[in-house]
């Protein structure tokens, strides 16, 4: 997670490494907050980021399956309409 | 219209200025930018006798002019713009807009912009200079291709009011309306505006009240027009107007809104969107008319069988009849439906983007092009004879591109997804391209993996493709399927041969096909060649290897739009570009002759041919010459300037260009552009500026009106205020961006201070953007030479800048350092100490 108005350390730094990550097809999720800072803020968002860290984890140290979200992808055509929980 | 000779009163100021000596002349201050002008909007009449331009200050009020061939004389209408002439070039007909001032003085006002004045339109008949204007107005059409008259469309203002005015009637710009608003809820209330066909000729006016849409054929034979009227609900009426005869047919009328409305060419067909829903989100129809019905058919219904079943017609496609007519397009997608209702309060809803690993399109891409993709219009076509309607582009071929107006049946679909991911990092661009049977939809893969330039000749016998990896150009026999190479046995190179970042150099580019569409036209880096497709003999070269003797490009000038392959038997244009001194000017090529028109030390710009007589206007330039518009026959030999857009340029202190080289530290002979002042005194000391990008010495002889700068140093200006300037010319090898702009800036400078004892070598600055701002942060960290620098959007650190985005298009940058314009010519981990030397940040102590 690094989200779009951190005030703390310049989200770039976030970017930059994902991006680092994907030039090297490592598996890799970043997860952006809108308009969130350093650490969340929101309860909405606190309650997605606390589902999906899990789910991230559960997948790959309890032999969970992957949630739509890793497997696919969210496009950010179908941001807010589907939120790719589900397995 | 007061008419005046403007080229009377320019010249008056001409002769003031003309009698002062360089000494005497101003410098140029920032007060002065609004005084210059530039020209633009040229158009050529048909007959060639009448041409037609603008000239704009930066800010204020500009001209439109009109110049007459015959008797030499220009006329100017002041404020003019967006003029046009008639296919016949019996009219010109021109928009005049508001003063620049009385809109500041509005915007002070704080008035909102639906009350400033609107545009008037000026109608001239060229064969009587009888004129008439028209008051508060929208915007116009003259057909393209035939009929002496103008379609004018008012503004909404204009309901109610008389509309015309004749001769010498001040323009009328009050806008009072008066909007009962209270009565809306029962009543239907038009969005309709006035419309009016005049015919200069005969005098003729007929109007149009609450008109929404209209569309004028290109041939002139007809105008199709859409009402919107009813009294308690909106009824959509389309009406057929013969503009030559006065007559008008009802075609439709029915309760519902119309959405667009389009005329054929030849204007025996038309064909419109309507809806008869009454609920807010509409659903579109499709319906299509010609000569032989009585009535528009429904062709393509809310729903229909040849189209995916939760698809309908939309409203932000393309829509076009082919040229001749035969076929139909028009955009359709997912049927709109209206927004489902909120199920959780703005507290309970998660906001995140989700960047993951696989997207084939970063996030940051895919919000940039969000709004192209929702609601997304896929192009179809309805084939009018065979009455069917086929799909042609869909998720998997996102993008089709119809040919030859889109009466060929055969057209070129493009799927981009394979290669996505990996563009951002590899600097290709590549399609796997379709041939599209308009006709059935069928597809058929045509080229997998095409990353060059491509062409489909204009019968679609032959499709062509340049491939990078070998640089060769290939042929396809699209009846048989079967490719061949058509440069193997070339001992020319067809690629970029300065190519200078580490990518496969890309080629010099298709011209096209010849008119028997027996050969493929191609350029290298000078000279065109005929390569035949069917026995592939030795290729031709068309201007027989005159390009790389004299060093010179030569590039075709195209001068029918609508002309289908090029007849290499009849004599063609040719413009050329000497790389070695920078002259140019146009050649002409018949039958294997190549033979000089005009040629000297400027630059040449824009050549229009009148579609109907052998005259042309065409534009050249020096450093000190600003681009005046010229009128010649195709010989050139008597070319006439017409235009004075920049008279003042007389009374400043202005500046000149002089080509340079020197063999700089990297071994090569670079090329240069030194700027003077006019009134340099070469016994004196000047501070010089260098000033770089990439390679800039082809700009020796463009013209720099002076005006603020977005970013970078003005030459004009800068010459003008008693610097000198030095452009260099750098070659990049991978790996050493920073070093080679070194060798060249450095070693550059100090050749020509050697040079021009006028240089103080103690007072050099340096200044550059984007990438020169780059070079200018490196070259500080490695030389005290130069006692002040200006850099813009420099990167400093390319170990960061890598990783990031071009948020002006949401792109990865990876493929600028791996590939292109960075040269560092691999990945951060495999180059770590090229990045690392040739970032500035690292080396600032």
């Amino acid at each position: 997670m690094h989200n779009d108005n951190d005030g703390a350390v310049p989200w770039y730094q976030g970017i930059e490494y994902f991006m680092a990550l994907r030039r090297l097809d490592k598996p890799a999720w970043m997860l952006v907050y809108n308009k969130e800072e350093h650490n969340l803020t929101r309860r909405a968002n606190e309650k997605d980021l606390s589902r999906r860290m899990m789910q991230f984890f559960d997948h790959y140290l309890k032999d969970k399956p992957m949630p739509v979200w890793m497997k696919n992808g969210v496009p950010a055509i179908e941001k807010g309409e589907k939120m790719g929980y589900e397995f | 219209m007061k008419s005046f000779s403007f080229t009377l009163t320019f010249f008056i100021s001409f002769l003031f200025s003309s009698s002062s000596y360089s000494q005497d002349k101003k410098v140029l201050n920032y007060t002065d930018y609004d005084r210059w002008k530039s020209l633009g909007a040229t158009i050529i009449s048909n007959s060639g006798g009448w041409v037609s331009y603008d000239i704009n200050p930066q800010i204020g009020d500009g001209y439109a002019l009109l110049y007459n061939a015959n008797t030499g004389v220009t006329d100017s209408v002041p404020r003019g713009k967006s003029a046009a002439f008639s296919a016949g070039s019996a009219l010109w007909a021109v928009k005049i807009v508001a003063q620049a001032d009385t809109i500041r003085q509005l915007k002070l006002k704080k008035v909102k912009k639906e009350k400033f004045p609107k545009d008037s339109l000026l109608i001239r008949d060229l064969n009587s200079g009888e004129e008439r204007s028209f008051a508060l107005i929208n915007e116009y059409t003259i057909p393209a291709d035939g009929g002496e008259y103008v379609v004018v469309k008012f503004d909404k203002s204009a309901i109610a009011k008389d509309t015309t005015s004749t001769k010498g009637d001040k323009e009328k710009e009050e806008t009072k309306e008066k909007k009962g608003k209270k009565e809306k809820d029962k009543n239907f209330k038009s969005k309709g505006v006035p419309l009016m066909i005049y015919t200069p000729a005969t005098n003729d006016s007929a109007g149009y009240g609450k008109v929404l849409h209209y569309s004028v054929a290109k041939s002139g034979e007809r105008v199709y027009i859409s009402l919107s009227v009813g009294d308690t609900a909106e009824v959509s009426v389309v009406l057929d107007v013969n503009p030559k005869k006065s007559t008008v047919d009802t075609l439709f009328k029915q309760e519902g809104s119309i959405v667009k409305l389009i005329s054929d060419y030849e204007g025996e067909q038309c064909a419109f969107l309507f809806s008869g829903d009454t609920a807010k989100t509409k659903i579109y129809r499709l319906f299509y008319w010609n000569k032989k019905m009585n009535f528009p058919a429904l062709v393509v219904d809310t729903i229909n069988p040849s189209l995916p079943e939760e698809w309908s017609v939309l409203n932000k496609g393309s829509f076009y009849f082919s040229k001749s007519g035969e076929k139909l397009y028009f955009g359709a997608g997912v049927r709109p439906s209206p927004e489902p209702k909120d199920t959780l309060t703005e507290d309970e809803k998660a906001h995140v983007d989700i960047w993951s690993w696989h997207d084939k399109t970063v996030q940051p891409m895919q919000k940039k092009q969000l709004s192209k993709e929702k609601d997304r219009a896929y192009l179809c076509v309805y084939n009018i004879k065979e009455d069917r309607v086929v799909q042609l582009e869909s998720k998997k071929i996102p993008r089709v591109s119809t040919q030859q107006k889109g009466d060929l049946n055969i057209a070129l679909g493009y799927d981009n997804s394979p290669y996505k991911r990996a563009s951002s990092w590899n600097g290709k661009w590549c399609n796997d391209i379709y041939r599209i049977n308009v006709k059935t939809g069928a597809k058929k893969l045509l080229r997998k993996q095409q990353c060059g330039a491509t062409s489909l000749s204009f019968n679609g016998e032959w499709f062509a493709y340049y491939e990078p990896a070998d640089s060769n150009y290939y042929v396809v026999n699209i009846e048989n399927g079967t490719t061949e190479n058509l440069t193997e046995n070339m001992d020319v190179m067809l690629c970029d041969e300065l190519n200078d970042v580490p990518n496969a150099p890309h080629s010099y580019g298709i011209l096209g096909w010849s008119r028997d569409e027996k050969s493929l036209l191609i350029y290298d880096r000078y000279d065109i060649w005929q390569l035949n497709v069917e026995n592939r003999k030795v290729p031709l070269c068309l201007t027989n290897g005159e390009g790389r003797k004299n060093s010179t490009g030569f590039r075709y000038v195209k001068l029918d739009r609508e002309e289908k392959g090029i007849d290499t038997k009849e004599p063609i244009l040719l413009r050329g570009f000497n790389e070695v001194n920078k002259s140019s000017g146009f050649y002409t090529l018949d039958k294997g002759e190549m033979t000089s028109l005009i040629w000297g030390d400027f630059s040449v710009y824009s050549p229009q041919k009148a579609k109907d007589a052998g005259v042309m206007i065409w534009r050249r330039s020096t450093f000190i010459n600003y681009p005046e518009l010229e009128i010649t026959d195709l010989s050139f030999a008597n070319s006439k300037k017409i235009s004075v857009t920049n008279a003042q340029q007389s009374e400043y202190n202005w500046g000149k260009t002089q080509l340079v080289d020197w063999i700089a530290s990297d071994g090569l002979k670079h090329q240069g552009i030194i700027v003077t002042p006019e009134n340099l005194d070469s016994t004196k000391k000047y501070p010089m500026i260098v000033y770089y990008y990439e390679r800039s010495s082809n700009r020796l002889n463009r013209y720099y009106s002076p005006k603020p700068s977005r970013s970078t140093v003005n030459w004009t200006f800068y010459a003008s205020n008693g610097y000198v300037l030095f452009v260099p010319d750098i070659y990049y090898r991978t790996g050493e961006p920073g070093l080679c702009s070194y060798e060249a800036v450095v070693s550059g400078s100090l050749s020509m201070a050697e040079k021009f004892p006028f240089i103080n070598v103690n007072r050099m600055g340096l200044q550059g953007q984007s990438w020169g701002g780059y070079q200018t942060a490196f070259l500080v960290t490695r030389t005290n030479m130069y006692k002040a620098a200006m850099a813009g959007a420099p990167v400093s650190n390319m170990t960061s800048a890598y990783g990031g985005i071009r948020w002006g298009t949401g792109m990865s940058r990876m493929f600028q350092y791996e590939h292109t314009q960075s040269r560092i010519g691999g990945t951060l981990w495999d180059n770590t100490m090229k990045y690392i030397e040739n970032s500035p940040v690292f080396f600032v102590p």
